[in-house]
């Protein structure tokens, strides 16, 4: 009986630390599988970051430096309308 | 019996120890790698969205600029002329011209320009002179004879040409300025041959606006050498004059005349074109050189004269892409 109960003891404790090994290998699985995911994206996305920020940099300038409508274009708007008012003054 | 169960017991319990300590290594790489991945695309995202952004201001300007073609179909005169400010050379050919006589309204932005233009007659059958006329002129800067004349900035300008037909042809040469002053006046005697009227006027009746020496990108011209080759000065236009067929082979013949602006500033790039040229999914430009990476912007975003604008200029571009000589 003694024995019997040991035996049970030691082999549950046998196999509860197999369990517990087991979904350690299942975690470890699990998680390279996800790195190898996010290494494939980051090698996707892997644009020179020196080179994108420099872009970026060129970005943020010329729509700084393009306002919209452009001066020269509201000013030649401008310009036709005075002209279109001058020209009806004059035909009446 | 009971010392081989507790080794066992022991062996599975430091593997299991061991393969714990390798999934929390394995874990922290995982979220160091998520953390770049979020890095990443959070700067590209939004180096997207800057592009999108670039992109639509170049329609809107496009647009833009279609308006103002509609508005200024309708001028007649130097004074009309509505785009007097900006910093693009604006040419508009006048279309109301008699057949002997091109108008051509013409505005130059803030900076030293000059009006330079060169003219070739050529006698001979058409294929001898189509041979010839087109060896002139393919670069701007091999071209002898020419005459130049300097420019205000700011200022708008009509240009006259005029052919005189008869025994003493000519082509007369007249740049209206300010106050409709003459600024510049010349005549070019031409072989006493019968002609017949101005032809072959490129984008006639249009508006063509470019920065001045602008470097056109790979997409409007074929090659990068075909972009560079008009870098450092500004086609304005080019048109032939055909002399008619005669009693002899002589009689035959072809004047081409060239016109464009000569500029001080370096040749360039508009901010915006090189903004939107970036291709997101490639990671790379598409149809403008390749940008430097270690160029440092503030050295080749540089100010164009005077007008308060900052374009790139070639050092942007890298020594694989410097202009010819």
């Amino acid at each position: 009986m003694k024995f019997t109960i040991r035996a049970l003891i030691v082999l549950t404790l046998l196999v509860a630390l197999s369990a517990r090994a087991f979904l350690q290998w299942q975690r470890i699985v699990r998680v390279k599988a996800d790195i190898v995911s996010v290494t494939t994206e980051i090698n996707r996305l892997n644009f020179d970051a020196e080179y994108v920020d420099s872009h970026t940099k060129v970005c943020e300038l010329a729509i700084a430096n393009n306002p919209l409508p452009s001066p020269y274009f509201l000013a030649a708007k401008q310009r036709h309308e005075e002209t279109a008012v001058t020209s009806q003054g004059n035909a009446k | 019996m009971w010392l081989i169960a507790i080794a066992a017991c022991m062996a599975v319990a430091v593997y299991g120890f061991i393969l714990s300590g390798q999934a929390v290594r394995l874990e922290r790489e995982h979220d160091t790698l998520q953390a770049e991945l979020r890095d990443k695309q959070q700067r590209n995202q939004r180096l997207g969205e800057l592009v999108a952004q670039a992109r639509a201001i170049q329609v809107q300007q496009s647009s833009e600029m279609n308006e103002l073609i509609q508005l200024q179909k309708r001028i007649t005169t130097r004074d009309q002329f509505l785009l007097t400010s900006g910093d693009k050379i604006i040419r508009q050919l006048a279309v109301y011209a008699p057949s002997s006589e091109r108008r051509m309204i013409l505005y130059v932005p803030a900076g030293n320009h000059s009006l330079v233009y060169a003219i070739k007659e050529v006698l001979g059958t058409p294929s001898e002179t189509y041979s010839a006329l087109a060896e002139w002129g393919n670069d701007h800067r091999q071209i002898q004879g020419t005459t130049e004349i300097p420019l205000v900035g700011e200022t708008v300008y009509e240009l006259r040409t005029v052919v005189k037909k008869g025994m003493d042809s000519s082509i007369s040469i007249q740049l209206i300025g300010p106050g409709d002053k003459a600024v510049h006046e010349d005549s070019f005697p031409l072989s006493r041959l019968a002609f017949q009227g101005l032809n072959n006027w490129q984008n006639d009746s249009e508006i063509f606006a470019t920065y001045p020496n602008e470097i056109r990108s790979a997409g409007d011209a074929k090659t990068h050498v075909d972009a560079k080759k008009s870098a450092p000065v500004t086609p304005l236009l080019t048109f032939t004059l055909d002399h008619l067929g005669g009693k002899d082979q002589n009689s035959e013949g072809r004047v081409k005349m060239r016109f464009w602006i000569d500029s001080d500033s370096p040749p360039c790039m508009s901010d915006i074109s090189v903004a939107e040229s970036y291709d997101f999914l490639s990671g790379n430009l598409r149809h403008a050189p390749q940008l430097t990476k270690s160029q440092a912007i503030d050295k080749t975003f540089q100010p164009y004269d005077g007008s308060g604008r900052y374009y790139f200029t070639d050092g942007y571009f890298g020594e694989s892409n410097r202009f010819g000589p």
